[in-house]
């Protein structure tokens, strides 16, 4: 079966990989961003340190890398749902693997991968462009918070796919969730530069942890009033609570899939 | 001979529509069953419910002997399905959707490219399979996805309007592969189909459905010759349709069916052709003779408006 499962993976990845130029595109947009976004902000913001050793620069970098991940696994899954529901091929799919819980895992696993993908493309040209980042940071910590991030993003993007089962709910999951998740959290900026009124929505939002923890693992600060451990804890209730609905509402969105 | 398809009293309920009425099927090992009908007559229903995609509301259905809802991987295991929408995916190459559905369903590689090569070949694909599926016409969708199928060589095979969009001579060649899949590997194949054609020419035996009943059963050649000999199909002009109506005698009156205003009337015996003829010629504006097909069988049947 494990074959087979890998066939379902390949797959995924073929398609989403057939469309080089919609990947690169988003990479080149990222790089952009960093380059004229990243020295406006750090203009604005001047020369100082945001944090000991780390300017605004280097501070974005860390966040777009994650954001990247977020945006590319919610996209690739969504869509990859949406498309194989829309046109029966769930159905096939599951008269060919024979249990739903193979076409979880064969989906589960290629998103996880196009997020690993997407990471360290992104991470590639942005060690020529920010050297100095990766002169501090701790790389192989990072690249490891890729490949885990990958997996949290994964069980958060299944579940959110499983929302987009309409062109209009497609859109508003990529569009605004997406926007959301990105803008109330510290991606961008630090914590304290967000309104008070908008605090909350940041610390019941999951990218907030995953970018902190990036930043501790890479550069050893931590932007959140309390011990990273708890960002952790607090990852983990999310990829559980996201693994039990995502399964449970795929399996229905399955069952509802005709030939 | 073994059961490979086992339909008993099965009930389809829909929030707003009964679309299967307790029908009953049995299909042995090999033989190629077709399910004729109307639009929305319930055969795609039916063909969802084997594939294990849909669920009876009551009845039951076997897959050699597996229960399609309670034993579904059992089931899968053992079949594959053409759908009659598209199912394949667009973005990739049109080998690369055969390639990865027979890893799916678990055929080694090499077996894999084999087969892929020899269904190519066989249905004038071989140079169009690396291009994407978005680039292909309708008929080369078709016939990747006949071929999905045919590459993994299922016991049992689910056909729906398989042959759809295909020209005659690609419609030919897809039957006779499944004849050969048929006579070579022993397959079952239950087929939904419009075309009276492709079910005459492949089916063993054919059941007629209709608002989600089974009004008829048997094989091609039974159905006509129940229906009789030949068919008087009679063209004539509105204002004269009563009066045509009026002069076929009352033991024909039974076998006459009205689409518009041409009347189809079908002849125990061939001689009726010339009295009847001789009679209505004056109020017409053709009147054709010809061997009953399955098509009449379909029309007759279903088709309940009876002239007069």
């Amino acid at each position: 079966m494990l074959a087979r499962v890998l066939a379902l993976v390949n797959r995924e990845l073929c398609t989403v990989f057939s469309e080089k130029s919609r990947f690169a595109t988003r990479i080149l947009t990222d790089i952009l961003y960093i380059a004229i976004g990243g020295l406006a902000f750090q203009a604005m913001i001047g020369n100082r340190e945001l944090f000991p050793r780390v300017n605004y620069i280097e501070y974005l970098v860390l966040g777009m890398i994650f954001h990247r991940i977020f945006s590319d696994t919610v996209s690739e899954t969504s869509i990859s749902l949406f498309s194989d529901q829309r046109s029966g091929m769930l159905g096939l799919l599951l008269v060919a693997l024979e249990d739903p819980k193979y076409i979880i895992i064969g989906k589960f696993l290629s998103s996880a991968i196009v997020g690993i993908i997407s990471g360290l493309t992104l991470l590639a040209p942005l060690i020529v462009v920010v050297p100095s980042l990766f002169v501090k940071s701790n790389f192989s910590a990072l690249i490891l918070w890729i490949a885990l991030s990958s997996v949290i993003y994964t069980s958060l993007s299944m579940l959110l796919a499983t929302v987009a089962v309409t062109p209009e709910r497609l859109n508003l999951v990529l569009n605004i969730v997406g926007s959301i998740v990105a803008f109330m959290s510290n991606v961008f900026y630090p914590i304290d530069y967000i309104p008070v009124i908008f605090r909350p929505i940041v610390y019941i939002n999951p990218m907030t942890y995953v970018v902190t923890l990036a930043r501790f693992f890479a550069l050893g600060i931590n932007e959140l009033p309390f011990d990273p451990m708890y960002s952790v804890i607090i990852i983990l209730i999310y990829i559980l609570v996201s693994i039990i609905i995502s399964v449970k509402r795929i399996y229905k969105l399955i069952e509802k899939t005709r030939l | 001979m073994k059961v490979a398809i086992r339909i008993r009293n099965l009930v389809k309920k829909y929030p707003r529509v009964v679309a299967l009425k307790g029908i009953n099927i049995e299909v042995p090992e090999g033989n190629i069953y077709g399910l004729l009908g109307p639009n929305g007559a319930g055969k795609t229903t039916t063909v969802n419910i084997l594939a294990t995609l849909l669920k009876p509301s009551s009845g039951t259905v076997q897959i050699y002997g597996f229960d399609v809802t309670a034993q579904p991987k059992d089931v899968r295991r053992l079949i594959d399905i053409v759908p009659q929408r598209l199912c394949l995916d667009l973005r990739l190459t049109g080998f690369k959707n055969l390639y990865f559905h027979g890893r799916l369903k678990g055929v080694p590689p090499r077996l894999l490219l084999k087969r892929i090569d020899e269904l190519a070949e066989a249905l004038e694909m071989k140079r169009h399979l690396k291009r994407k599926v978005r680039e292909y016409s309708g008929g080369m969708i078709r016939k990747v996805q006949i071929m999905q199928a045919l590459v993994t060589q299922p016991k049992v095979l689910l056909l729906d309007e398989p042959t759809l969009a295909l020209d005659p001579v690609s419609r030919r060649i897809v039957w006779d592969l499944l004849k050969r899949l048929v006579l070579e590997k022993k397959t079952t194949i239950f087929m939904a189909t419009h075309n009276t054609v492709e079910a005459e020419i492949l089916c063993d035996k054919v059941g007629l459905l209709n608002h989600g009943l089974l009004i008829k059963e048997g094989s091609p050649r039974t159905l006509r010759e129940q229906l009789g000999v030949g068919v008087l199909e009679i063209r004539t002009k509105e204002e004269y349709l009563n009066k045509v109506v009026s002069i076929v005698p009352d033991y024909l009156k039974g076998k006459v069916v009205q689409i518009r205003s041409t009347l189809y009337v079908f002849l125990d015996k061939e001689d009726y052709f010339e009295t009847l003829s001789a009679k209505i010629r004056d109020y017409c504006l053709e009147i054709v003779y010809r061997k009953i097909t399955l098509e009449d069988v379909f029309i007759k049947e279903v088709r309940r408006k009876i002239a007069g």
